[in-house]
């Protein structure tokens, strides 16, 4: 049997296990590991797990990780998304839709913070989604907001899968962190522009709130002041080259910690259950990460990469088409699978083949990001729009579905914008680097 | 079974404390780093620290993360399942989690003998691995011992009348 053949088996034993329910680490940790000892020797692949396992948990490349969840997870606890959303609402909630459009406003401020887009959904939709409902808001306009909205999680820095697939192919966080922040804004933008269009079309969905006075309005923007001065500060940081990533994190966790602190927003309580949400998230990120290690390297010594990519490059297809159908299968892949797991099962798979056609990393990293991200929006496994429905259970989630949906188109157009103008995403990184 | 479930579910949860608070001394140690380097005297073998303690926080909290079911996983075809069948999927797909653990442990054992007999130590402040090493295997050892308790269940599951 050729090694090809022992990894297109191993592939296909792979997606087995990970649709029998086998934890996505474990699964690409055992495949990678069964693998290697038979095609290189049982020594060999004895000793290859316990170095890459010592060696991915004790990397500084990894230790970013842990960090950046826990300045998402303590700002979580600590209320500043109702902050930001209070200051949002007084700026937009005049306007026909304008607190569906505080929620987009909101969000991306949180985003800003936490690198997450099931903690920004889960922390948004609890505070935005009864105001929405006082104020006689479609249902469906403001859970599909909220869960949309906190895709934009991803994309503005920090971002925890740009953190892993940037250490996963190599490439700069900080360039990836800077990669995502246009890219995160226009989508905030498309958002915005679909909220206010579905108002035109049916005003009664979105009800106008009381005017404001100009005074109120510039009042409430100290409430987005800590988020601007920490999200400087933090990112402001790595992209001097005064911080490392891991440090940026860690001194982000601290500062979010000091405020609400000060602010006594925070309690032992709510300490201790974002550290314990932090511990369990970042083990969880950890364990795919080195699963995708080892397996990677199973996948090293089958070639599989290097005789795709080759057999790819051969291919009588433009570059772009190719890339049509890498994009493909992220889509179809994002809606059966948690993004992160995504990723990572299919990097050391196709990053070969990304290199060999000439694309940029960075610009695939974010675009890929963005893809398998609108899986959380989508059937059957939305993750968010499941977080949405456990917050507010009184609607249904077909209704949070179709509510989603036109946001959904948002985040396709935004896609096929930065897929055909790569500038978008590469304008910043190449300024600052 | 009580006994041995009870044994894994208080290791598990111990050494999920003191995952976390590797976590808050991460924070803390390059935190403090990053202000004392603005004052021109950072602390030595930072560095170092953060990844022994990062280390400690993954490997620790492996454990309790697969009691509460916090690692990832599809179950999108397995939930249609009868509730047997799925007993028996699961028990399946834990026997090879125990399986992938049970060698982590071992090896990582013995990779850690190996760096105690090489004398290796951190460039810095010349600490010894091994004794991080030796941790990680013991917190796999406890993620081998929470899989089995949940396989055993799975297994009672299967063959019951």
């Amino acid at each position: 049997m050729s090694v090809t053949t022992i990894g297109i088996i191993g592939i296909v034993i792979l997606v087995i296990l990970l649709f029998s329910k086998m934890p996505v680490g474990f699964a690409m940790a055992l495949v990678g590991f069964v693998g290697f000892c038979y095609v290189v020797n049982i020594n060999a692949g004895l000793s290859l797990i316990s170095r890459d396992i010592w060696e991915s948990f004790s990397s500084y490349g990894l230790t970013v990780i842990p960090l950046f969840v826990f300045m998402g997870q303590i700002a979580f606890q600590a209320g500043i998304s109702r902050r930001l959303y209070d200051a949002a609402y007084i700026m937009f909630g005049a306007r026909r839709g304008g607190l569906a459009m505080a929620t987009v406003g909101a969000c991306a401020g949180f985003s800003a913070i936490c690198g997450s887009t099931n903690a920004t959904a889960a922390t948004m939709a609890s505070v935005t989604v009864p105001e929405m409902k006082r104020y006689n808001y479609d249902m469906g306009l403001a859970t599909g907001t909220v869960a949309a909205a906190g895709s934009l999680g991803i994309l503005i820095p920090p971002s925890i899968i740009l953190i892993v697939y940037g250490i996963l192919t190599e490439q700069s966080i900080g360039q990836l962190f800077a990669a995502g922040i246009i890219p995160g804004i226009l989508l905030g933008f498309l958002f915005l522009l679909t909220i206010y269009i579905r108002t035109l079309i049916s005003p009664n969905i979105a009800p106008a709130g009381e005017p404001r006075s100009l005074q109120e309005k510039l009042k409430s923007l100290v409430g987005v002041g800590e988020t601007l001065v920490l999200f400087i500060l933090v990112m402001g940081g790595i992209f001097l080259g005064f911080f490392t990533p891991t440090e940026a994190g860690a001194v982000g966790a601290f500062l979010v910690l000091l405020i609400s602190l000060v602010r006594r927003q925070m309690n032992w309580k709510r300490f201790l259950q974002s550290l314990a949400d932090t511990t369990r998230i970042s083990c969880m990120v950890m364990i795919i990460v080195t699963g995708a290690i080892i397996f990677g390297h199973f996948m090293a010594v089958t070639r599989i990469p290097y005789t795709l990519a080759a057999w790819v490059t051969a291919l009588p297809f433009p570059a772009y088409f190719v890339m049509g159908i890498i994009i493909l299968i992220y889509l179809f892949g994002g809606c059966f699978m948690d993004a992160l797991a995504m990723i990572m099962l299919t990097i050391p798979i196709l990053y070969p083949v990304i290199q060999h056609l000439g694309f940029d990393p960075i610009w695939f990293g974010v675009v890929i990001v963005l893809i398998t991200e609108m899986g959380v929006v989508t059937p059957p496994v939305g993750v968010n729009v499941y977080i949405v429905h456990g917050t507010v259970p009184e609607v249904p989630l077909e209704k949070i579905f179709r509510g989603v949906f036109p946001m959904l188109l948002a985040i396709i157009l935004c896609n096929i914008l930065l897929i055909f103008f790569p500038e978008i995403v590469l304008y910043l990184p190449n300024l600052l680097y | 079974m009580n006994i041995l479930e009870q044994i894994s579910t208080r290791l598990s949860v111990w050494f999920y404390y003191i995952a976390g608070a590797a976590i808050v001394i991460m924070m803390l140690m390059t935190t403090t780093d990053v202000v004392l380097r603005f004052f021109g005297c950072p602390i030595a073998g930072t560095y170092e620290l953060v990844c022994f303690f990062a280390s400690i926080a993954a490997s620790f909290a492996i454990a309790h993360s697969f009691v509460t079911k916090g690692h990832v996983a599809v179950d999108l075809l397995v939930r249609l399942l009868p509730l047997r069948l799925q007993a028996l999927v699961d028990s399946i797909t834990n026997s090879l989690s125990l399986f992938l653990f049970g060698c982590i442990t071992w090896q990582c054992w013995l990779y850690a003998g190996e760096l105690k007999s090489n004398a290796e130590v951190s460039l810095t402040l010349q600490l010894p691995f091994y004794p991080f090493v030796y941790g990680v295997a013991v917190a796999s050892g406890i993620a081998s011992l929470v899989i089995l308790v949940e396989l055993i269940e799975k297994i009672q599951k299967v063959v019951q009348k």
